[in-house]
């Protein structure tokens, strides 16, 4: 009796411990550690989801498109006036295009911003064909990847690299990473193989079949035909292939063309009330007016509402003052361009701090204090299609276009259409036009475009006049000096920052100048 | 001998601690009955190389041998009656603990595998004595401490000073403009920086306003802030058990109730705790037992935290002289009076009282846990037996939070949410007025299955055979659940409001009271977490001749991963020992002093893992649509890690156990070292991948250490013994291997994880040097002899020019307890030390005037009386504009750093036992009164007169005295 007690005993002991043991040990470890983070992509909606994260995309903190053209200047009397408004070294050092100490530069985040973009896009490629979900939405989510990826190599060659001509082909390039693997090679590659890669991405999105405009919803935060015609026109235009950057204008146009009238839609929105020169004989009341678009700082209605987007991108400038040059401002009818009514804002350094002595001096507005909008827009159409018609001699198209935006931003009357005599005039009137439209955000890279295009006489050699500096302070008691960015300069590429050549053991290399 | 407790429970299996050869150390039983709130705080002091400090509340924070993981968990495993438990310390009925082993070593600590690197606390629980027919012990206590030390934990400069420095700030160093328009209106200043600016904008006169800077500067709030939101801490405690057994069965129950008042008015909890326990031996054959426990805890949290205390000015008084309750306005509250219709809005008062707030919130958190535990042992052949058990754990926790109408927090909600037309001053309210409920609910729930084979024998009288086997599974399952702000809330109807005009969002925007837009959450939000292991393992020893003890582990942990491929969710864990009981050899017998001697050795792995990586990206979805979109979104959580694996820590360990004297000098000496090896970090990779840096399995770091315990127990007198510890321990921690390509100062001087350093010790504190002033400017030394100043951040790799002060945690620790039992006295106390480590005491803290209070600290004189080339000045420039960014240097100059080292007295207990003679006549067996005081005084190196663990301007610990009886029947 009590040894087979003991033989059942046993028996049922050794089954128990196989069965807990070894059974269905796989399965039961794959059950995922979490519903909602650290999830294995295995549908379309997943992969939709990450494309529709636009906080994830819209903002370019491209620091060399804000400091470094002529739209930007800090003259001495503006520096002297209140140093502590400029204490950042990165604002002295852009704005002189400075070499040696941009590498080290601690708050970088455009070089490795762009490059989280495209992981995003390599992400939605890598898995696009082996999810789960509907075609249309697989067609869906490559044309975007591949329109997110060619737009972000696009902006970083164009930053961190010469300007593309037969003579740069083989120059450096960018490290091609066309998967979300850490294997591929870090090294860059020539000039000529970025340009390729951008341009068979850009011919991929443009098989895209989504329209920009779903019923209420102008959906510009994902890609669309309007919008990746709107980037491809953009691209063509320079590369200096006019045809092809008309082609593609007008197809964005044919399906959304809405604009933005200044003349009923811009107004101001709440003002700014502070008192200058506190406790001095001095003393007064300001109020500065800001438009609309300047009240939410976090609330995106207001900008994912900007009615001209096609592709929503935007410059974002984390030190919150684009200070306009005397040179652009000049550039404005300021009693009847409704831009200058609104985008410049006048005592804007006040607002910086800058009350007590207080010294007055504008600011270029447009989404908070930050952000001015850089995806292709309707505007931007326009002014790529007069442009490019002007560039090819129809001198009467291009004012048509041209006047066709202006309409829309000055008060009415005589001055709002423009005429030109020949195509030179027409050339220099719409780039004036594209100036006044997009400062900041397109103006290094038509500066680019303008010294290595067939035309010579839109060249532009920068200067600039400001006191010397180090890696850590302006020599503000030294005299000032002249500095200059010449057409051809090796500084039309800015320096890519240390920590990547340091990562990257040597195999990623800087620029050389 | 019996103050060495003869026996380890590795929480497997009870070993003798003869023939462990592992690092263990149990903690004594006169040390586990003292009054507690918590088990662990018993093992403050008690065990080399056991690091621990207490919050002020009596929570610990433990290190067992310094810190193997970068990234991973680093609190050790806390293992109750042979399972791993959720939840803490606070699950344990202090008085039901019948005994305490500590895990130290690979071969203690191996067997329970992953989560093992940190070390692992065993615990078992007290069962009733065989052929007991019935005990009842009954034990109560309150301890009540000292209320805070406002000039300790709010260190504030005084009254006048503070009004004399906002004069400075408002003339010299502001941030933003003086608030004047109605957009200022938050512009919290204080009273004093009203007037000044009240005057500067000609609303007052200079004889009114030096009348109310004059006032300020003789008001004091430290006896209001004492008197109404300060209280002292109370802890009662009543416990009840009852054990008893006939022939096969034993039971016991124990009910535990505490109530505990914080140090902050209104803030208290209630813990109710049940736990049973029986033992039956069904068939001679089989053992069933069972235990259940019960733990309910809630918790009214609704006094002011410390920050509402050090965010006063020292003159906001609280309550006026006729009782009323003061405005520590929220608000600038001229432009509030001058350009706000108040009163058109829902609520017309827009005071803030922290008296009044504390009084009208209900602010609950309510725990219920439960744990359930029932085995089977059955006995097959001589020597081998087969358990198999089970534990359930199901912990509940709800937060409900209702801030009635008077409180602040819902008049400046719904006042603020409200439209407000400017021109025609027409108000559209967008929230409902009446309370506002906050809820939320977590759960964790899992479950364990162990079966196991034993095998025990000795063959021969020479050879002596332990061995086990088994395998376990274990599932928890973490869920959160949250629900949106209920407004308009009755508790006594149970009804709420609405939103009047929508929640707000692009196609139907609504704008708050100063015109921007606003949106309502009004979606429910979860998330669901669950973690899996599969374990197997085996251990065996034998011991021949009672003298040599080989012995082996091996475990292999499996947990759900995420992978393709399952081999990687394999991690093998092993270790072996060797044991050699010298003092048997024939050679050690004829010395005569020797009791007993034992050296030890063993070498083995342990283990840790991270979940949050895979080889492939993750990504993160969002619970809810995006407001402006309506899109669902996701992000990427991880770019992937192609090292994955687990991590591992080699750890060997050399020990010796000694008695010497007849017992009169005992302890032991452990020398160790463990290596972590494949530890997750966060590295640099260039930013090309995605990132600038992932979670990589490609760090190591190691941690040396010596231990050593000494013990006595000696008759003084005939009536007078006397019993100590000593115990000492040494611990250098390295990072020996982890990438990041460049540090910017602001990564080192913050500490954590970003400032781990390759080389250095993982907790090293690095600070800038302080260079003085130059050209006007206060400075820090750079890279190559260059100086930085305070007004932009420094370029650069931190390390070139930051100095690494030291570490932050004690490389050296020390315990002696020491307990003298006099005829029925019995006095003991318990001192701790730490040395050699360092900690930052507090600076000035250089406030400029920006949107709220101007709040000098008592550090102020020191500025003033101060040299310039020894401590940052107040500025030198008028108007200096970069002042609000010094804050990114003052906190972290070298200057500030002091040495930490520190000789506390956690405790002393006098207790005093009836003489049985007494007690037989009222049938007791045992009664005990006693009385303790805890944190009595503390003796520092530094200058600064802080307690390094506590420092000023934290709270800090007081002094508690405890008063309890203990009776048995």
């Amino acid at each position: 009796m009590k040894k087979s007690y003991q033989y059942i005993i046993r028996s049922i002991s050794f089954g128990l411990f196989i069965l807990t043991g070894f059974s269905s040990c796989k399965k039961y470890l794959e059950e995922p550690p979490s519903k909602t983070t650290s999830l294995v992509v295995t549908t379309t909606d997943q992969l939709s989801a990450l494309l529709n994260n636009y906080t994830q995309f819209y903002a370019e903190g491209n620091r060399t498109a804000i400091y470094s053209t002529d739209d930007y200047e800090l003259p001495k009397s503006l520096y002297d006036a209140r140093p502590a408004t400029f204490s950042s070294m990165a604002t002295i050092q852009f704005m002189l295009w400075d070499i040696p100490y941009l590498p080290d530069d601690t708050r970088e985040g455009f070089w490795s911003g762009e490059y989280k973009k495209i992981f995003y896009a390599n992400m939605a490629l890598d898995y696009v064909d082996k999810v789960t979900g509907p075609d249309a939405d697989k067609a869906a989510i490559k044309a975007d990847a591949h329109l997110i990826r060619a737009y972000s190599y696009w902006e970083l060659a164009n930053t961190y690299c010469l300007p593309y001509t037969d003579a740069n082909k083989n120059e450096a390039g960018l490290p091609i990473k066309l998967s979300t693997s850490f294997e591929e090679p870090f090294v860059r590659q020539p000039l000529s193989k970025v340009y390729e890669l951008i341009e068979s991405d850009i011919t991929e999105a443009l098989k895209t079949t989504v329209p920009l405009q779903q019923g209420a919803q102008v959906r510009h935060w994902r890609a669309s035909k309007a919008g990746v015609n709107g980037f491809a026109a953009r691209y063509y235009l320079n590369r200096n292939n006019y045809a092809k950057a008309i082609t593609h204008a007008n197809a964005a146009l044919a399906e959304y063309s809405t604009l933005v009238d200044y003349n009923s839609e811009m107004r101001y929105g709440r003002d700014g009330v502070l008192t200058i020169d506190a406790g001095t004989p001095q003393q007064q009341s300001v109020t500065i007016k800001f438009p609309y678009t300047h009240d939410n700082q976090s609330d995106f209605t207001d900008m994912l509402g900007w009615k001209e987007f096609l592709y929503f991108r935007m410059l974002d400038h984390e030190s919150w003052w684009y200070i306009p040059s005397q040179n652009l401002l000049n550039l404005y009818d300021q009693t009847n361009d409704l831009r200058y009514r609104y985008h410049i804002v006048e005592g804007y350094s006040y607002d910086r701090g800058m009350s007590k002595p207080s010294y007055n001096y504008p600011g270029y507005i447009f989404f908070f204090k930050d952000r001015i909008p850089s995806g292709p827009t309707v505007a931007e159409m326009l002014l790529i299609k007069a442009e490019a018609l002007a560039r090819t001699n129809d001198v009467a198209g291009a004012m048509t276009a041209v006047n066709t935006l202006r309409a829309k931003r000055m008060l009415p009357g005589a001055w709002v259409n423009l005429s030109a005599i020949n195509k030179d005039d027409a050339i220099k009137k719409v780039a004036e036009e594209r100036r006044r439209e997009m400062p900041f955000s397109q103006r290094w890279y038509d500066l680019r475009r303008y010294n290595n295009n067939e035309d010579p006489n839109d060249d532009v050699n920068l200067s600039k006049t400001f006191y010397p500096y180090t890696n850590s302070a302006v020599l503000s008691t030294q005299p000032v000096q002249n500095y200059t960015l010449p057409k051809g300069s090796r500084r039309w590429a800015a320096p890519l920052p240390r920590t990547e050549i340091i990562s990257s053991d040597g195999v990623i290399e800087q620029n050389s100048y | 001998m019996s103050e060495v407790a003869v026996v380890v429970n590795t929480g497997f299996q009870t070993i003798s601690k003869e023939r462990a050869t592992g690092a263990f150390s149990v903690i004594e039983k006169d040390q586990l009955e003292k009054p507690t709130t918590n088990i662990s705080q018993r093992l403050i002091g008690t065990t080399a190389g056991v690091q621990g400090k207490l919050d002020v509340d009596g929570n610990p924070i433990f290190a067992i041998r310094g810190q193997s993981s970068l990234y991973a968990q680093q609190q050790p495993l806390i293992v109750v009656d042979g399972f791993p438990v959720q939840g803490d310390f606070t699950s344990i009925n202090p008085n039901d603990v019948e005994t305490v082993t500590i895990l130290k070593d690979a071969a203690a600590a191996s067997i329970w595998g992953a989560r093992s690197a940190n070390g692992v606390i065993v615990i078992t629980t007290k069962s009733a004595k065989k052929g007991t027919p019935l005990k009842v012990e009954l034990n109560a206590f309150t301890r009540i401490g000292k209320k805070f030390d406002l000039d300790y934990v709010r260190p504030l400069a005084p009254s006048d000073q503070t009004v004399e420095y906002e004069k400075l700030a408002y003339a010299n160093w502001r941030t933003l403009q003086n608030p004047i328009a109605v957009t200022d209106n938050g512009f919290a200043f204080s009273q004093a920086g009203i007037a000044l600016n009240e005057f500067n904008f000609g609303y007052i006169t200079a004889a009114e306003r030096d009348a109310t800077l004059e006032r300020l500067k003789t008001l004091d709030n430290r006896g209001q802030i004492s008197d109404y939101l300060l209280a002292n801490p109370v802890s009662t405690q009543y416990n009840l058990t009852l054990s008893g057994s006939t022939g096969r069965m034993s039971n016991i129950v124990s009910l535990m109730y505490e109530d505990n008042q914080s140090n902050f008015k209104e803030t208290t909890n209630k813990r109710y705790m049940v736990n049973f326990r029986t033992n039956a031996e069904v068939f001679n054959w089989m053992n069933f037992n069972f235990s259940g426990m019960l733990y309910a805890n809630q918790a009214r949290n609704n006094g002011v935290g410390l920050s509402d205390i050090q965010g006063m000015s020292p003159y906001d008084m609280l309550v006026n002289t006729d009782g009323s309750y003061t405005d520590i306005n929220r608000y600038y509250t001229p432009i509030i009076n001058r350009l706000v219709p108040t009163s058109k809005f829902p609520y017309a008062n827009w005071n803030y009282n922290p008296i009044n707030e504390i009084a009208n919130r209900d602010l609950r958190t309510d725990q219920l846990n439960t744990r359930l535990q029932a085995g089977f042992n059955f006995k097959i052949i001589k020597g081998l037996t087969f358990d198999t058990k089970g534990q359930f754990e199901l912990f509940n926790t709800f937060n409900k939070g209702i801030y009635n109408d008077n409180t602040f927090y819902v008049r400046q909600i719904v006042n603020q949410a409200t439209s407000w037309n400017q021109s025609t001053n027409v108000m559209t309210p967008n929230l409902p007025k009446g309370s506002i409920l906050n809820q939320s609910r977590s759960k964790a729930q899992s479950y364990n299955w162990r079966n196991q084979v034993n095998y025990n024998n000795v063959f021969a009288q020479k050879h002596e055979v332990t061995a086990l086997a088994g395998a376990e599974i274990n599932n928890v399952v973490t869920e959160f659940f949250g629900n949106p702000t209920t407004y308009g809330y009755n508790d006594q109807t149970l009804t709420t409001g609405i939103f009047p005009n929508g929640p707000g969002g692009t196609f139907f925007q609504i704008k708050n009271w100063m015109g921007s837009n606003q949106t309502f959450s009004y979606v429910n939000t979860y998330s669901y977490g669950t973690e899996r292991y599969f374990s197997a393992y085996a251990n065996a020893a034998y011991t021949y001749s009672k003298k040599y003890t080989l012995s082996g582990s091996y475990r292999t942990d499996a947990s759900n991963l995420i992978t393709d491929d399952p081999k990687y969710r394999y991690a093998p864990f092993w270790s072996v020992g060797l044991g050699w009981q010298i003092y048997k050899e024939n050679f050690m017998s004829t010395i005569k002093w020797i009791d007993r001697m034992n050296v030890r050795a063993t070498f083995g792995y342990n283990g840790n893992v991270d979940r949050s990586t895979s080889f492939r990206p993750l990504i993160a979805t969002a619970g809810s649509q995006n407001i402006y979109t309506g899109d669902y979104t996701a992000t990427v959580s991880s770019f992937g890690n192609p090292t994955l694996r687990w991590e591992k820590t080699r750890t060997w360990n050399i020990g010796l156990d000694y008695s010497l004297f007849r017992g009169k000098l005992y302890g032991k000496i452990d020398v160790y070292n463990k290596y972590g090896k494949d530890l997750i970090a966060q590295l640099s990779i260039p930013a090309i991948n995605g990132t600038t840096s992932q979670r990589l399995n490609n760090a190591e770091m190691s941690n040396r250490g010596i231990e050593l315990e000494l013990g006595t127990h000696m008759k003084i007198t005939r009536a007078l013994t006397w019993r100590g510890n000593l115990n000492f321990s040494y611990n250098k921690n390295t990072i020996e291997k982890l990438f990041i390509a460049t540090y910017a100062a602001s990564t080192l001087y913050s500490g954590g994880t970003g400032a781990y350093v390759v080389g250095e010790d993982a907790n090293s504190l690095w600070r800038f040097v302080y260079a003085g002033v130059i050209n006007n400017q206060p400075s820090v030394y750079g890279a190559d002899g260059t100086t930085y100043t305070f007004a932009a951040f420094t370029p650069g790799d931190g390390r070139d020019y930051m100095k690494n002060t030291g570490t932050l945690v004690a490389p050296y620790t020390l315990g002696f307890s020491s307990a003298f039992q006099y005829k029925d006295f019995n006095l003991s106390f318990m001192l701790t030390g730490k040395f050699g480590h360092v900690f930052q005491r507090l600076g000035f803290n250089y406030p400029p005037t920006w949107a709220s209070r101007v709040l000098p600290n008592v550090k102020l004189s020191e500025v003033m009386n101060g040299k310039a080339t020894d401590i940052v000045p107040l500025p030198y420039n008028p108007n200096e504009g970069r002042y609000y960014f010094w804050d990114r240097f003052h906190r972290y100059l070298s200057y500030l750093v002091e040495n930490a080292s520190h000789v506390r007295m956690q405790e002393i207990n006098l207790n005093y036992t009836l003489p049985k003679s007494l007690l037989s006549r009222f049938n007791m067996s045992r009664l005990q009164l006693y009385a303790q005081g805890n944190d009595l005084f503390t003796i520092y190196a530094n200058k600064a007169k802080e307690d390094p663990e506590y420092p000023l301007g934290t709270m800090n610990p007081r002094p508690k005295i405890t008063f309890g009886i203990k009776c048995e029947f």
